[in-house]
């Protein structure tokens, strides 16, 4: 019934903020989300396996960075977990 | 079965008091480094003790004293935000902190540019409470979109106190000049409303913040 990507605590908020923000750099998704480096890797290569989001990986100087873009597939599906979120409560 | 059929609707629930947290509540991500609040603060003290006898020395000296001052803010508030930022890697800035930005920066070009114009009346007073009405709408708008209710609260009650002292003065005509007790007064409430509670909220959100940070760690 509810995707089971999305169906998960830790996945959802990380849609909700990336929904907000379009994009945000790995340090200030694991602020925002008061997660370990480890779980949001781990949370992060899901969504990414599925094409909800898109990781980009650069180089500032010698220094890497990572930012973490939705994509408009993981858009569409974050909205129809929504809508399948309404549609439980208001049956149940 | 009706015990799986509750716990699943609970957790249903969650969900969505998680993501509404984030999307209606706006409880986003908003790095902002709380000092910036204290440089506007003095800023705005010595721009309320000064404006006047400035634009009485002269109308362009005093605007551009008051550009100057206003500009030394936004630079500050501007190198303040990047320093943050690069602790999250953030290079430019987020969609927020450029709203905020520019709502602040043509606000207060509106002000210079509308106290240049009633200066030349001597409406010294006016020009104050002006400041003060508009810039409590800057913080009443990011009280809005950040969701923090003490910005809300003060840019209402400044709001509310400078409408006031204007009908007062515009009924009793004491908007012009600088040397009478109204003006004291006008001088108070701006100090009072655009330094000591913004000072005084910052205070408390970067307790609040360190609070989270320390509970976070822990």
């Amino acid at each position: 019934m509810f995707d089971p990507l999305l169906h998960q605590p830790v996945r959802s908020k990380l849609l909700s903020v990336l929904i907000t923000n379009d994009e945000l750099p790995f340090k200030a998704l694991k602020e925002a989300l008061g997660v370990t480096d480890g779980n949001l890797s781990s949370h992060l290569s899901k969504l990414e396996k599925e094409a909800y989001v898109l990781i980009e990986k650069t180089f500032e100087g010698k220094r890497p960075k990572t930012v973490v873009h939705i994509t408009e597939k993981g858009k569409k599906a974050f909205a129809t977990y929504i809508e399948a979120l309404k549609k439980f409560i208001e049956e149940n | 079965m009706q015990k799986e059929h509750s716990n699943e609707r609970e957790e249903v629930l969650r969900q969505i008091s998680e993501i509404k947290s984030h999307l209606v509540d706006r409880e986003t991500f908003f790095p902002y480094n709380y000092n910036a609040c204290h440089v506007w603060s003095g800023i705005a003290v010595i721009l309320t003790l000064s404006m006047g006898t400035l634009y009485e020395y002269s109308i362009t000296v005093g605007t551009i004293f008051i550009f100057l001052l206003i500009a030394i803010g936004f630079i500050v508030e501007g190198s303040l935000t990047k320093k943050i930022n690069q602790t999250y890697d953030i290079d430019d800035c987020t969609k927020r902190q450029q709203f905020i930005m520019m709502t602040f920066l043509m606000i207060t070009l509106l002000l210079i540019v509308l106290g240049m114009a009633l200066a030349t009346y001597k409406l010294y007073s006016l020009i104050m409470l002006m400041w003060l009405f508009l810039i409590s709408l800057g913080y009443f708008a990011v009280g809005f979109v950040l969701n923090i209710e003490r910005f809300r609260k003060m840019a209402q009650f400044n709001m509310v106190a400078s409408l006031a002292l204007l009908t007062i003065g515009a009924y009793f005509n004491l908007l012009v000049g600088f040397e009478s007790l109204f003006y004291t007064l006008v001088q108070a409430v701006v100090i009072l409303g655009l330094a000591v509670m913004p000072t005084s909220i910052a205070w408390h959100q970067q307790k609040e913040e360190n609070l989270n940070k320390v509970g976070c760690s822990v």
